[in-house]
C-alpha cells in the first residue's frame, strides 16, 4: 500500500510539475501527516480541500487526514468538525470513526456526566469486548435503543449497579 | 492527548483518475463545477458553502435544464439543513419546474411541507425553575426537552418501565441525561457544544461502555450519530403534534443506512412518577 502510493505520487508530481494542485497538495499532505508535521500537512490539506479538485471518497481522506492531524496537534475542536464530516461522506471509515472518538473522548471526559463510571470502556468502531453487552444499545439521548434497554429491564435483578 | 494510532498510509486520489484531474481542473470555476463542488459540500454537512456553491451554479448560463433542476434540488435540502424551510421549499418548486416527474424534488417538497411540530404549542412549558439553559439553537429539539421526564415505550416492552430524564447542568452550559428503570439506571450521558462548529456531542454511557455521538439538532428533530460494535449507527428523532417523540434507528451497512428499531418517548409528569412510586417527592 505504502509502495503504491508513493508510485502514484510520482506520477502526480510528474504529471503537473509547473503548479500545485489539489491532489498534489492532497498527497503531500498525506505525506506530512504519516511523517509527523502536522502543521504542514494541515495546511496542505487546507489548500488540496479549498481547490476543489478532490471529490467523493477523496473529500473524506483529505478531511480525516486533516482531522488526524488536528488530533495528533490537540486541537480536538478542529479535529471534531473534520472528523464529522469525514464520517458524513463515508461512515464506515473506521480509523476516522476511531479518532472521532478520541476527539470526543478528550472533550466529554466521564468525569463529567454524573452517574459514570470511572473505569469505563471507550466503545469506537473496535467490536465489544463481549459482543452482546450492549444488547446493542445505541446509547443516545433518546436513542437508548431498544434492545439494550429491554436487556437492562430484563436483567434488573441481576445488576442494580445499571450502568455503574 | 488520546493515543492515534499512525494511519494506514492511503491514495488520494489513485491512478489515471488523479492524473487526469491534474490535467484538467486548473483553476476553473462554474456552473458545473461549482454544482459538483456544491454536492461535495453538501454530501460533507458543509450546508453553508454547498448554498454558495449551488447558488452560484446558478447563475452560470452554461447549465443545462436537468443540471439546474439538480442544483435547485440540492440547494434545497441544504437550506432544509439549515432550517430554511420556505427558501428550501422555493428550490423544490423550481426543481420540480424544471423536471416535472423527479420523484426525489417530488418526496423532498412533501418532506419540507409536512407541518412541524411546534414546541411552544404542543407541549407545556416546563417549571420556570428548570428553565436555565440556553434555549434555542443549537440546542433545538434537545431544549424543548429539558426538565422533561418521558416513558421509553418500546415495541412489545411495558410501556411504563422505564423513564428518561434530561436536564440542563448548574452552570446551564451542559445538559445531562439519564434512563431508568424502577430498580436500575440504565443509561447516563452528557450533551455539550462543541465551541467551534457550535454544533452538539455527547457522550452515553451503558453498562460500563462509554459511546460518544455528533448530533444535527433542529427545532423538532435531531439525528444522533454515533458507532457501535464496530458499525455506524444513527437515531432521528422527530417531535409529533402530540408532544411525544418518534425515535427511528438506523445502522449504516454494506453502504446504505438500514433501519432497524423504533421506540417512542411519551411524556410523563413528574408528579405521575412520584405517585407510581418511582421518584421520591424532593
Amino acid at each position: 500500500m505504502k509502495v503504491a502510493g508513493w508510485i502514484v505520487l510520482g506520477v502526480l508530481a510528474c504529471a503537473s510539475a509547473a503548479h500545485a494542485n489539489g491532489p498534489d497538495d492532497a498527497n503531500a499532505g498525506l505525506a506530512a501527516l504519516n511523517a509527523g508535521d502536522y502543521d504542514r500537512a494541515i495546511s496542505l490539506f487546507d489548500r488540496a480541500l479549498a481547490s476543489g479538485q478532490i471529490q467523493g471518497d477523496d473529500t473524506e481522506v483529505a478531511f480525516a487526514c486533516r482531522g488526524r492531524a488536528y488530533l495528533k496537534k490537540g486541537d480536538y475542536a478542529s479535529a471534531i468538525v473534520d472528523l464529522d464530516r469525514a464520517r458524513r461522506i463515508k461512515p464506515d471509515d473506521t480509523d476516522a470513526q476511531n479518532d472521532l472518538v478520541a476527539a470526543l473522548a478528550d472533550t466529554i471526559p466521564l468525569s463529567s456526566i454524573p452517574g459514570a463510571p470511572r473505569n469505563a470502556s471507550i466503545s469506537a468502531s473496535r467490536p465489544a469486548a463481549k459482543p452482546n453487552a450492549l444488547g446493542g444499545l445505541l446509547g443516545a439521548l433518546v436513542a437508548g435503543a431498544v434492545a439494550g434497554v429491554q436487556q437492562g429491564l430484563q436483567n434488573a435483578d441481576q445488576d442494580p449497579q445499571g450502568p455503574n | 492527548m488520546a493515543s492515534v494510532r499512525p494511519r494506514c498510509p492511503r491514495l488520494v486520489l489513485t491512478g489515471l483518475a488523479a492524473v487526469a484531474m491534474a490535467f484538467a481542473a486548473s483553476a476553473r470555476a462554474g456552473g458545473p463545477e461549482d454544482g459538483e463542488r456544491g454536492l461535495t459540500a453538501l454530501q460533507s454537512g458543509d450546508y453553508e458553502m454547498a448554498v454558495k456553491l449551488f447558488t452560484r451554479a446558478l447563475e452560470d448560463r452554461r447549465m443545462i435544464r436537468v443540471d439546474r433542476a439538480l442544483a435547485h434540488l440540492s440547494r434545497g435540502k441544504a437550506l432544509l439543513a439549515l432550517h430554511e424551510t420556505a427558501r428550501a421549499e422555493a428550490d423544490f418548486r423550481e426543481a420540480i419546474a424544471l423536471k416535472p416527474n423527479d420523484a426525489d424534488a417530488i418526496a423532498a417538497l412533501a418532506d419540507a411541507q409536512k407541518p412541524a411540530a411546534s414546541v411552544s404549542t404542543a407541549v407545556a412549558p416546563p417549571d420556570a425553575s428548570e428553565q436555565h439553559g440556553p434555549a434555542g439553537d443549537p440546542w433545538g429539539l434537545l431544549a424543548s426537552m429539558a426538565g422533561r421526564y418521558y416513558w421509553y415505550e418500546a415495541p412489545g416492552d411495558d410501556p411504563n418501565a422505564a423513564w428518561l430524564h434530561l436536564e440542563w447542568t448548574p452552570d446551564g452550559q451542559a445538559m445531562t441525561e439519564s434512563l431508568q428503570s424502577r430498580k436500575n439506571r440504565l443509561l447516563v450521558g452528557r450533551f455539550q457544544i462543541e465551541p467551534r462548529s457550535r454544533k452538539i456531542i455527547g457522550a452515553v454511557v451503558v453498562k460500563r461502555q462509554a459511546l460518544y455521538q455528533t448530533l444535527d439538532v433542529g427545532e423538532s428533530a435531531m439525528t444522533q450519530y454515533g458507532f457501535e460494535q464496530a458499525a455506524p449507527v444513527k437515531s432521528v428523532s422527530r417531535l409529533q403534534a402530540d408532544g411525544s417523540i418518534d425515535v427511528n434507528d438506523a445502522v449504516y451497512r454494506a453502504g446504505a443506512w438500514q433501519a432497524y428499531r423504533h421506540f417512542r418517548l411519551v411524556e410523563v409528569s413528574r408528579d405521575d412518577l412520584v405517585a407510581r412510586g418511582l421518584l421520591s417527592a424532593k
